[in-house]
Order: structure tokens, then C-alpha cells, then sequence
């Protein structure tokens, strides 16, 4: 682009004077449609899972391949410990917005090592998950679905990083507080992704 | 490397929308200023060049498999695995790498001028989701070059294949995040969604309906990948199952999502060429975004539920996807009607592209509601061929129309009239001869895809024959609009008025091309969905 580029500016009509400005929401709306995109490869992914498994459980065969087991008591840590997850995050936008920067800055640290704990548990459920990928269905579809969640977790993990640091730098308040809310709420889609999981995997079995 | 965008990020509180009228050019030049650069109207610029450059790819494909069809009992000229990669290699190159680029480029660059905006939302990411694209684009037509892609015969480049349209993928589901956003968040002071140009409205429902449905498409690709490269090659993961798993996104209702921008680009051309105002600015949203609405395919994937297109929610639907566009033809065809005290219309090169055009994606959504009626048994036979033909070309004539009428903002320069009409001309009559015969063969049964057993009826193989002089037409046609860009991008820039066509919406308040940060004044409070008409119409009346 040239600096010297004519620039005929034609004038539009005034009928009113302007508009207040705006509020900055570009972040906190482009979040929301990166979220419901990533949200949408689960509800395909997980649409698939239960066709497949009714296809198969209406044949009247057995779902899972002989042996496998799907131990519900590292699901349910999990989820437990991403629910919790989603109040300490929460709790930081709640620290933010209410210029209250110690407990914001405990709600992200709390986020951050509950979301280390989630990939802890994954990895544990993964060792006790009797289910080798290539054998069967069923676990490439489970495979697929937990791994991309698992980088769903980090890329959430990531933004909230990025976002804890920018807050540790002194921006963020309580009139200001759009780029914390954008990455607490695909921290929650993340959340609400593994639920859809938990149910229509380890639950339903 | 430095990258520059349009204008720095506004201040925390302050308005998005507001010019940068002091916003500090870039100061890279050349190369490194295209490659560095987050403004928007280069990384659209890149976007439609490099579409354009695949559309010749697309075209030789096309050639090749219909030069196959010629003759159905042996497969001489590629060879029946070959045949099928070609096949596919025509889908996935026409819609992911020509169609959709060129319109999101397009979007690209004058979305944020009719918003009132002095950028793109999230530049950064635009640009990259460019060179994603690119580098995408890249590894797949390199994988099947090295005899990847659905059907190839090299396992690694397959995967390969997987990674690439992954890659592209995402990256047009990050540009579609920085189009949607734009038109969310930062319309000009008083700009209300109500009041947003039909194009950047088409635009908002089409990256709405792409962001829901085509993550739908990367979950079949994870499940082929992941089956394929670490699994047992089960189900997902067989050579043969990629193409009928990720089919769904090259036929309708999904398909039709490429049509929805399209009826933006003639909804704006239409009334700026006919020199009139629409009765129902509206009613015209409201038809896109129904349009919109039931082009959403991802929910019916023949390949893990064969019943789905028997089921009448999913007849209703393809009936029904016929309605809004039938509205909105009938509301421009009241504005093209001759009428006491009317203006003429001003019959240039772009109204030519929309009319031509509009047929066009009419024929494809209608060819669309025929294709549903269950007795017919049309899914799999080269009606689906024809159908996705009407879709690409009548896209590409509506598009290239876009191009035609935006150039002054693209480059600050005009396609030449004769090069504009003729090829308008050849790309209408090309998709005719093309499609019609492809029409008719799939009500004989003739299948989609080439087998070493096929049969056909008499007659079969000359309307195959027919169909491959009309897509050298097209490619006559596509070459001739190629030379008429690249002769008026040579002659330069600044030669061009800020709106040479009498345009009603904000693009046309600024210069062409326009400058750095898109408007140098102040824009006021804007009331109206055709804001420069109304100055025009006050200044006459005064």
C-alpha cells in the first residue's frame, strides 16, 4: 500500500449526531463463533460415535470389543475436575470485574493447574482404557474424540495464559475485561464439550 | 517480519469503527510488504488471485474426467484409479480451492468498506488464514501429484491429502471468524444489522452456516486420519471410504451454502445497475438468511446413515430451498422492469454477470428440488454432477460479476467492457451446454463415477461429448475474463473514480482503491441500508 495514494473521501449524510462509542466486543464475539466451530467438530464427532453404536446395538451385536473397559471412576474425576475448573475461571472474571486482581489472579492459577490435572487423568484413564486402536470401531472413535478434546483443552489452556499474563501485566479492569471473558468462555466450551463426552461415552458406555 | 495491518487497534473504550484517518501507513514495500501484510484488501487481493490460479487447475481436471466420459465401456485416457482421483481431485479443487476462497476474498476486501470499518476484524489472523489456505492448497494438490488423495495408491501422501484439507479447512473457518465478526462488531456509528448491505449480510449468513457445518467435515477427516495412520483401516481409514465420508460437502443442501454470498454480489449489482431502490431491503436479508438456513448439510452424511435423504423433513427441505430464491429473483425482477419516470438501467459488464448468473444458480437450486424426489432415484448418477456444475459456474459468472463491479475498489482500475461481456457470454452458454446434457443423462441413470463395468444407454457417451465443448467454453471463457483482469491490473491504478457506477452503499464513499485505513473523514451517523443514494436523492431534491 502506497502512503500517497489520493484519497477523494465523499461525503455521506449526517441525519444524526453520532453514537456513543461502542464497547469493545470484537474479541468476545470472534470467541464465540471459534468456540461454537470447535464445539460443532464434537457434536459431528459424537453424532457419529451414537449412530455407529445404535448400528450396531440394533443388530443386536455388542458395542464395545470383548475385554475392553471404559473405568468410569477417572471420567468422572475428570469431569468433576473440569466443572471445578469452570468456577475458578469464572471466579477470575468475577476478580476482574470487580477490580479485585489477587483473586482473579488465584481463579487463573487454580484454572491452570485444574486443567493440568484434567490431562492427568486423561492420561491415567488412558492406561487403563483396555482398548487398542486398532482393533476395533469403537476406538478410533473413542481415540479420536478424546485426543481432540485433549487439544481443545490446551488450545483454551493456552488463550487463558495468554490472557493470565496480559493480566499480570496490569491490563484488565473492571470497565475492560473483554479479552478474560473471550477466553473463560471457550475455557467453558471446552467443559461443556466434555460433558457431551462423559455422557455419550463413558456413561452410556 | 513486520506485519501491517489496516489500522492499529483501536484503544480500549474507544470505538472499533472509527476511522484511523491518522493511522501510520506501512512502511514495507514489495514483496515482503505483501507477504508482512495483515491489511485487508491485500490478503483479499491474494485470496482471489491465487483462487483464480486453481480455478485453471479445476478446469483441467474437469477436462480430463470429461474427456473420459466420452467413452464409458473402458476408461483409456486415465484409468479407472486415476479416473477416480482426477474426480475427486474436480470437487475438492472447484469448491475449497476456487469457489469459496475467490468469495471469501472478495469478501475480504469490501465487507469491512460497506461496514464502515477502517479494517477486517482480527487482521493477524486474515492474513494467516490466507497463507494456511495457500500451504494448505499446496500439499493437496501435491498429494495427488504423487498419486495421494481419495483412491491414490500412495498410503502416506493419502494422509498427506488429510492433513492438507484439514489445513484448508481451517483456515477459510478463520477467515469466515474474522467476515462474521467484522459485520458483528464493527459497523460504522448507526449501522444497524437490519440496515448491512446485502452482500456483507450474505456473507454474515453464509460464514455463519460454514462455521457450523465444515468442522463437521474436519471430523470426518480426523476420523479417516486417525483410522488410517494408527488404526486398523477398519471402517474410517479404508482408501475407498474418504470420498464417500466427506461426499456430503459436494452435493446439496451443503453445496448450496456456496450460492448464499452469491445472492449478496447480485443483490447489490442489481439495483446500483438498474438505478433503482429496492422495495424490501428486508425482505431480501430475510430471503438470504433462509437461504442460508436451509443450505445446512452437515447433519445428512450418506455414508453413516444411507436413509437420510428418504426422510420428508429432508424432502421438505429441498423443496423448500427453492422459496427464497424465487422471492428474491421475483423482487429483482421488479426493479429491472421498464417503468414511467424510471431510470435505465446502466447495462454494463457487471449486470450482464448477474443476470446470467442469477439463471444459473436458479437452475441449480431448482435442479436441487428435482434431485430429492425419492422416485426418481437421481443421488449418485451425473444429475449430482450437473447440479454441482450450475453451482460452480453460476457461482463463478456471479463472482467474476463481483469482481467486475468491486475492481475499482480490488485495484482501482475497471475490467474492459468488450472482455467483461464476452466473457459473461461464454461462461452462461458454456454452463448451459455443459449442465443440460449432464441433466438428461442422469435421468437415464448414468452413474457419477466411472466403474470398469459401467453401462450406459444409447446416446449416453455424445451427451458426455457435448458436455466437454461446454466446459471448454467455459475454460475459453474463464480465460478470456483472466486476460481482461490482468490487462486493466497492468495499465495500473489511480486512473479509476471513487464511485464510478452511482453506488448506494459506504464502499463507494471512499477512494478507488481506497487509502490505508479506508475512509479518510469521519464517517457520520449512518441511518439508512443505502446511505449514498439517500445523499444523491437529498442533493437532487435540493
Amino acid at each position: 500500500m502506497s502512503a500517497e495514494i489520493a484519497t477523494v473521501g465523499r461525503p455521506v449524510p449526517s441525519l444524526a449526531p453520532p453514537p456513543p462509542p461502542r464497547r469493545q466486543q470484537v474479541l468476545l464475539t470472534g470467541t464465540l463463533f471459534a468456540a461454537a466451530a470447535s464445539v460443532m467438530v464434537f457434536v459431528a464427532l459424537i453424532g457419529i460415535y451414537l449412530a455407529e453404536r445404535a448400528d450396531v446395538l440394533s443388530s443386536g451385536g455388542t458395542w464395545l470389543p470383548d475385554g475392553a473397559v471404559l473405568p468410569l471412576t477417572p471420567a468422572n474425576v475428570a469431569m468433576a475436575t473440569l466443572l471445578m475448573s469452570s468456577f475458578t475461571v469464572q471466579w477470575a472474571v468475577y476478580g476482574i470485574d470487580n477490580d479485585d486482581r489477587p483473586s482473579a489472579y488465584l481463579g487463573l492459577g487454580l484454572t491452570m493447574i485444574l486443567g493440568l490435572a484434567f490431562l492427568n487423568v486423561t492420561s491415567i484413564l488412558y492406561q487403563r482404557l483396555e482398548l487398542v486402536l486398532a482393533d476395533s470401531v469403537p476406538a478410533v472413535l473413542i481415540y479420536t474424540i478424546t485426543g481432540l478434546h485433549m487439544a481443545m483443552i490446551v488450545v483454551a489452556a493456552g488463550y487463558l495464559l495468554v490472557m493470565a499474563f496480559k493480566a499480570l501485566g496490569g491490563q484488565f479492569s473492571s470497565g475492560d475485561s473483554a479479552g478474560l471473558q473471550a477466553s473463560a468462555f471457550y475455557w467453558h466450551a471446552s467443559v461443556a464439550v466434555f460433558a457431551l463426552i462423559w455422557y455419550s461415552i463413558y456413561i452410556l458406555k | 517480519m513486520t506485519v501491517t495491518d489496516t489500522a492499529p487497534a483501536p484503544e480500549a473504550g474507544a470505538d472499533p469503527a472509527a476511522p484511523a484517518s491518522a493511522a501510520p501507513s506501512p512502511s514495507v514495500g514489495g514483496l515482503a510488504g505483501v507477504v508482512g501484510s495483515g491489511d485487508h484488501k491485500v490478503v483479499g487481493r491474494l485470496y482471489v488471485g491465487f483462487s483464480l490460479t486453481f480455478l485453471l487447475v479445476a478446469l483441467v481436471s474437469g477436462l480430463l474426467v470429461g474427456a473420459e466420459r466420452v467413452a464409458t465401456e473402458t476408461t483409456e485416457v486415465l484409468g479407472t484409479d486415476t479416473f477416480f482421483q482426477v474426480f475427486t481431485l474436480y470437487r475438492v479443487t472447484a469448491v475449497f480451492l476456487f469457489l469459496m476462497p475467490l468469495l471469501i476474498g472478495l469478501a475480504l476486501v469490501v465487507v469491512p468498506l460497506q461496514v464502515g470499518a477502517s479494517t477486517v476484524a482480527f487482521p493477524r489472523a486474515a492474513a494467516s488464514s490466507f497463507w494456511g489456505w495457500l500451504v494448505g492448497s499446496g500439499l493437496i494438490l501435491g498429494a495427488y501429484a504423487g498419486n495421494g488423495g481419495p483412491g491414490g495408491g500412495e498410503a502416506d501422501l493419502v494422509d498427506l491429502f488429510a492433513l492438507g484439507f484439514a489445513l484448508v479447512i481451517v483456515s477459510l473457518l478463520v477467515a469466515c471468524v474474522c467476515l462474521v465478526t467484522t459485520v458483528t462488531t464493527l459497523r460504522a456509528p448507526g449501522l444497524s444489522l437490519k440496515q448491512v448491505p446485502l452482500f456483507s449480510w450474505s456473507i454474515f449468513a453464509a460464514g455463519t452456516v460454514w462455521l457450523l457445518s465444515l468442522p463437521a467435515l474436519l471430523a470426518n477427516l480426523a476420523l479417516f486420519y486417525v483410522d488410517h495412520r494408527h488404526g486398523g483401516r477398519l471402517e474410517f481409514g479404508t482408501n475407498v471410504s474418504l470420498y464417500p465420508q466427506i461426499s456430503w460437502a459436494f452435493t446439496p443442501p451443503q453445496l448450496f451454502v456456496l450460492l448464499v454470498p452469491c445472492l449478496g454480489i447480485i443483490g447489490e449489482i442489481i439495483p446500483t445497475f438498474a438505478r433503482a431502490r429496492p422495495r424490501s431491503h428486508g425482505g431480501a436479508q430475510a430471503a438470504i438468511g433462509l437461504a442460508a438456513i436451509l443450505s445446512f448439510g452437515a447433519a445428512v452424511q450418506p455414508f453413516f446413515n444411507a436413509e437420510a435423504t428418504d426422510d420428508a423433513f429432508y424432502v421438505l427441505v429441498g423443496f423448500a430451498a427453492v422459496l427464497p430464491y424465487l422471492a428474491l429473483l421475483g423482487l429483482w425482477a421488479l426493479l429491472l422492469k421498464p417503468g414511467k419516470g424510471k431510470e435505465r438501467p446502466q447495462v454494463d459488464s457487471p449486470l450482464h454477470f448477474s443476470i446470467l448468473g442469477l439463471a444459473m444458480v436458479f437452475a441449480a437450486v431448482l435442479a436441487g428440488a428435482v434431485r430429492v424426489i425419492d422416485v426418481l432415484d437421481l443421488a449418485g448418477t451425473s444429475f449430482d454432477t450437473a447440479i454441482f456444475n450450475y453451482v460452480i459456474f453460476g457461482g463463478a459468472i456471479v463472482a467474476f460479476g463481483g469482481i467486475a463491479c468491486w475492481a475499482p475498489k480490488l485495484w482501482g482500475g475497471r475490467i474492459g467492457e468488450p472482455a467483461g461481456r464476452i466473457a459473461a457470454l461464454l461462461l452462461f452458454l458454456g454452463t448451459i451446454v455443459l449442465c443440460l446434457p449432464d441433466l438428461w443423462s442422469g435421468l437415464i441413470d448414468q452413474p457419477e463415477v466411472l466403474q470398469p463395468d459401467t453401462t450406459v444407454r444409447d446416446g449416453v457417451e455424445a451427451l458426455n461429448g457435448v458436455s466437454v465443448a461446454g466446459l471448454a467454453l467455459i475454460t475459453l471463457g474463464v480465460l478470456v475474463f483472466v486476460l481482461g483482469l490482468l490487462r486493466s491490473v497492468k495499465k495500473g491504478r489511480d486512473h479509476e473514480a471513487a464511485d464510478p457506477w452511482e453506488g448506494h452503499t459506504l464502499e463507494w464513499a471512499t477512494a478507488s482503491p481506497p487509502a490505508f485505513a479506508n475512509f479518510t473523514e469521519e464517517l457520520p451517523a449512518i441511518q439508512s441500508d443505502r446511505p449514498l443514494l439517500d445523499a444523491r436523492t437529498a442533493g437532487e431534491e435540493s
